[in-house]
């Protein structure tokens, strides 16, 4: 229960930052998408199951947010999250320079998937360069701010005390 | 401590005495001549004496202010050929203002632009932008609570802006007429007769709106107009400015006419929206 209210918590926190303070911190008019990195961290702690759902529901609640149709970021950050957790699960030793790492290419794959899907149901506009320069930007952005959001998220969604293996050569 | 060395308040000598006057209120009334009341717009025997505060450091000395003005006569003429100059020019500026004014007017009447002052709606003020990459929305700080809905629509004065795409009890969100899921039908105003319609559409990567019109007969010029046709089912009422052509587009093999607009309204810089509440068809 605790695990899932500290959860529910960084959904919360990611959207407020997302929808107030980097609404306002733009990298040339792009602004990084906090709750996909944040899906990120969950699905590479936890592992394909938890990174589908913790992206879909922080996806919908973004999605709220957005004038874009309803579900494209709830779908774009479950996809994301699956990807992440097959990842982690063929893992065997991580690096200090995994959340940046992480942060920019699970970016670009979900900035990717957001913009192919949105494509797919009729929002004709995001398949262009304008686009595309947006997602790349972004990802840019999201390997930044990962270095400050995985350590939370991945507290967050520890269900056991893994700390240790978290660190170079340990696992 | 820091100690605030205490003011003195200024002094005037009390005639036929050594001593100083300490002055800490200055009380006034006037006017105290009819003519001063007709400098000021009023009429001598209807209008009572006002009274008024001064402060302290209001006081003067005539004898030292004119030894002081002797002091500095070629000063004061140089100041007051600075301030004639000023004045003349603030004249002419006046005078161009009120001209302008009535070529506004003029130019309003021979277009019939709606007064959209006039019409019912809800004045709010922009709290934000964008939350999202991939939209051109932005934020206001009235919601359901003030009686707006979504799909209402959003002007800056005459010039449309864009439409309420969510609304929460205190907050909604305007999609701007730059996104690319953006379209209106307008027309283009022509000085003697009604222009060509089409639609108007945002797009991607670009902040000028592209409008397609789809008689290829028509002409599109340079600076022409385009305003909202508030045609039957639209959302929008009719004559909103949307924007101004900047240049046509070579329509190639194609019998649909192209050109860019401009919006009207910098969409970038808005500070306090209108949102309509006004139905489809001319503003009331």
């Amino acid at each position: 229960v605790i695990r899932r209210l500290r959860l529910g918590l960084l959904v919360l926190g990611v959207v407020v930052l997302q929808t107030t303070l980097f609404t306002h911190l733009r990298l040339d008019g792009v602004a990084p998408d906090v709750g996909l990195v944040a899906v990120l961290a969950v699905a590479y702690e936890e592992g394909t199951e938890t990174g589908v759902l913790f992206g879909f529901i922080t996806g919908l609640v973004v999605d709220l947010f957005l004038a874009t149709p309803l579900g494209l970021s709830a779908l774009s950050f479950a996809l994301t999250g699956y990807a992440v957790g097959v990842f982690q699960s063929g893992m065997v030793r991580t690096t200090p320079r995994l959340a940046p790492l992480l942060g920019g290419l699970g970016g670009l794959l979900g900035g990717l998937v957001f913009i192919g899907v949105g494509a797919m149901v009729g929002q004709s506009g995001f398949l262009s360069s304008h686009s595309l320069r947006a997602v790349l930007i972004a990802a840019a952005y999201d390997a930044l701010i990962a270095v400050a959001i995985f350590p939370v998220a991945r507290r967050a969604a520890r269900s056991h005390d893994t700390s240790a293996t978290w660190r170079v050569g340990r696992r | 401590m820091l100690k605030v060395p205490q003011l003195q308040p200024p002094t005037i000598a009390i005639s036929g005495s050594q001593q100083q006057f300490p002055v800490r209120r200055i009380f006034c009334v006037g006017p105290t001549y009819a003519e001063h009341v007709r400098e000021m717009g009023n009429a001598p025997q209807r209008d009572l004496p006002f009274f008024f505060t001064n402060p302290a450091d209001a006081v003067v000395s005539p004898a030292v202010d004119f030894l002081n003005g002797l002091g500095r006569a070629t000063e004061l003429a140089n100041e007051n050929d600075v301030l004639r100059r000023r004045l003349a020019q603030a004249q002419a500026d006046a005078l161009a203002g009120k001209e302008a004014r009535a070529t506004l007017s003029e130019t309003q009447a021979l277009l019939d632009l709606p007064q959209i002052s006039d019409a019912d709606g809800v004045a709010a003020n922009v709290i934000d932008g964008a939350t999202g990459n991939f939209e051109r929305t932005f934020q206001i700080d009235k919601g359901s609570d003030a009686g707006i809905k979504r799909d209402m629509p959003v002007v800056v004065g005459a010039g449309l802006v864009g439409k309420i795409a969510a609304v929460s009890k205190s907050r909604a969100t305007v999609l701007r007429i730059d996104d690319p899921s953006f379209g209106v039908g307008v027309q283009l105003l022509e000085p003697s007769a009604p222009g060509a319609t089409g639609a108007v559409k945002g797009q991607v990567g670009s902040t000028f709106l592209k409008l397609s019109v789809f008689d290829s007969s028509a002409k599109i010029t340079k600076d022409q107009i385009a305003v909202t046709r508030g045609s039957v089912g639209s959302l929008f009422p009719k004559g909103l400015a949307v924007g101004t052509v900047v240049r046509s587009v070579d329509p190639g093999a194609a019998s649909t006419l192209e050109a860019e607009l401009r919006t009207v309204v910098d969409l970038d810089r808005i500070d306090v929206v209108k949102v309509l509440n006004t139905p489809a068809g001319p503003i009331p």
